[in-house]
């Protein structure tokens, strides 16, 4: 299967001469609200087609110095949070290389693969953001689901979860007592009246490198209408993006993953969103590879 | 953030599914239905809503969806209403239009001791529309009539004949907050003023015990799509929990009732949001 390039620069780049790849990753076991991670990743290549490559806001355009798309990764059936080794691999992979990897999900299962990677780096922590608390130990039987993915993934390396607004008594205890749990969403948005949580404690305990893992479902359904994503109180685009922006001031990113979208038919909002999402994580992380200094940054 | 303590009186929903004049954009009637779906689909052991206060509940219908007399339906509501209270449960109406608020309140015989606290878009001060007092513009204008004093919060639409009627001659909109001293009392805080002053201006409106009515239109249209009549630039879901909050720390919460859900103009963010503000009021029981 093809998806095509992300922010679709033509010809395509070579991986070895990029500075970020992008990685689609449609794993989709349905252990999400509803189907339909397994095309996230196309769709939101399709959509990134049409979003410029400059990020206006940063100043950058993370297709400068080069930005490749690999061929998406194939999961087996395997049980569990083995399946995702592959994901585990390539992540692994280019970091070693140097280059930032942005992975394209797949459910929010996926922080299950990633830190087997992360591990063998060692010395790497995940910032992760999700609308649902992935603290619990199993769901429905399985290891490894979008509300078990934080566990998992602590069982392998630091992780602090913030900006949640659904959690479970028992994955609210666990994250508790482990300090996983960052602040939920109602103490991040932004509304009148209210101070909101410093973003400090989005990194709080964690190493000076992360990785960030950013479930797509953190977003207020006014700001991603998307099935599966209906509770209201997430966080608005712009709460998002000030969070990135103080994640990358407080923590040096080696890469990211961007899960849980959920393609609606006929509504091309939630890939756009996504899209975006993307294009200004790697606008972030190029602005922290290549500072400027003329530019005060 | 903490599990929350079960909720001090169980809980009954009326639903009352009264649709007659709030028909720019049919489909209210069908509101009570998809809040029982969504209230049945919330997470029932989520830590952050409050959900499990909800062990204790019954649903009960006041009426059909089909019927469109004003007296039968005010005589159902209150008949239902009337009998959560004197069963000792804590009474949430679900709309139908908000003509059913009035309806409700009249299961209270000491109106001057239950102060009502509506969320809206419009002032639904009117005394009459389109031919009728029992319309969903005049709903707020009825329970003032049976003596309720009346706080009003996130208003940004209103005639300004009704503000004129209800908070006399000098009422001027565009202060964002108008009071009235005659009895039965009535502070107005719009939009713009609730954003930049916050609560303040009405706390000294509120009695011990509140009657809540939140009509889904006060929230903006991006959170909540789902109404009849949108307006926009609404509360978020979140400004309206921390209002919430605010309102009934230290108050006793008689009933509450959440209206004018239009299932039609919903991808059922509305109706989940619905249901978690019940469940959420469910609480303060
Ligand atoms: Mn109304």
């Amino acid at each position: 299967m093809h998806v095509g390039q992300f922010l679709a620069p033509l010809p395509s780049v070579d991986p070895e001469r990029a500075w970020a790849v992008v990685i689609p990753a449609p794993f989709d076991r349905s252990a999400a609200a509803a189907p339909g991670a397994r095309v996230a990743p196309a769709e939101i290549v399709a959509a990134s087609t049409q979003v410029e490559t400059y990020d206006l806001e940063l100043g950058r355009d993370p297709t400068d110095r080069g930005l490749a798309t690999l061929p998406p990764l194939e999961f087996s059936y395997a049980s569990d949070d083995e399946a995702l080794e592959p994901l585990g691999c390539a992540v692994e992979e280019q970091a070693r290389a140097g280059r930032f990897p942005l992975v394209l999900g797949g459910e929010a299962t996926i922080l299950a693969g990633t830190a087997r990677g992360l591990r063998r780096i060692g010395e790497t922590g995940v910032v992760r953001l999700e609308g649902v608390l992935g603290g619990d130990d199993a769901w429905h039987g399985l290891r490894a689901a979008p509300r078990t993915a934080v566990r998992r993934c602590a069982e392998l390396v630091p992780v602090r979860s913030s900006g949640w607004r659904l959690a479970s008594a028992t994955a609210l205890e666990w994250s508790t007592l482990r300090d996983v749990a960052g602040p939920p969403a109602r103490r991040l948005a932004a509304r009148p009246s209210f101070e909101p949580a410093p973003p400090e404690e989005l990194v709080r305990g964690l190493p000076e490198i992360v990785y960030l893992s950013l479930d797509i479902g953190v977003l207020d359904p006014a700001a991603l209408p998307m099935p599966g994503n209906l509770e209201p109180g997430g966080l608005a685009y712009a709460d998002l993006t000030r969070l990135l922006d103080e994640v990358f001031r407080r923590r040096r990113v080696v890469g990211a993953e961007l899960t849980g979208l959920l393609p609606r038919s006929g509504d091309v909002l939630p890939a756009f969103v996504a899209a975006r999402l993307g294009l200004r994580i790697l606008a972030l992380a190029h602005r922290q590879r290549f500072p400027r200094p003329s530019c005060g940054e | 953030m903490r599990p929350m303590s079960g909720a001090r009186r169980p809980v009954t929903f009326v639903a009352a599914p009264y649709e007659a004049t709030a028909s720019f954009v049919p489909g209210c009637a069908f509101g009570p239905d998809a809040v029982a779906e969504h209230l049945a689909a919330l997470d029932t052991d989520d830590v952050c809503h409050g959900v499990g206060a909800l062990a204790d509940w019954t649903w009960v219908e006041a009426h059909p969806r089909t019927l469109h007399d004003a007296a039968a339906m005010r005589r159902e509501v209150a008949r239902h209403v009337r009998e959560a209270l004197a069963a000792g449960r804590l009474p949430l109406v679900v709309g139908g239009e908000h003509t059913v608020t009035p309806a409700a309140l009249e299961a209270w015989d000491d109106p001057a001791a239950v102060t009502v606290v509506q969320f809206d878009a419009h002032a639904d001060l009117r005394a009459d529309y389109e031919g009728t007092p029992w319309n969903h513009a005049c709903a707020m204008r009825r329970a003032l009539e049976r003596g309720h004093p009346l706080v009003q919060i996130g208003i940004r639409s209103g005639l300004h004949e009704e503000l004129r009627d209800v908070y006399g001659p000098g009422a001027d909109g565009a202060t964002g907050q108008l009071e009235r001293t005659a009895a039965p009392p009535a502070r107005l805080l719009a939009r713009g003023a609730l954003r930049s002053r916050g609560l303040a201006p009405v706390m000294p409106g509120l009695g011990r015990l509140l009657y809540v009515t939140i009509d889904l239109d006060a929230l903006d249209p991006g959170c909540a799509p789902g109404v009849g009549t949108p307006e926009p630039d609404g509360l978020s879901y979140l400004e309206l929990l921390d209002a919430l909050d605010a309102l009934l720390d230290g108050r006793v919460l008689a009933g509450a009732d959440v209206v004018e859900l239009c299932p039609a103009r919903d991808d059922g963010r509305t109706a989940r949001l619905a249901a978690r503000l019940l469940a959420r009021l469910a609480r303060h029981g």
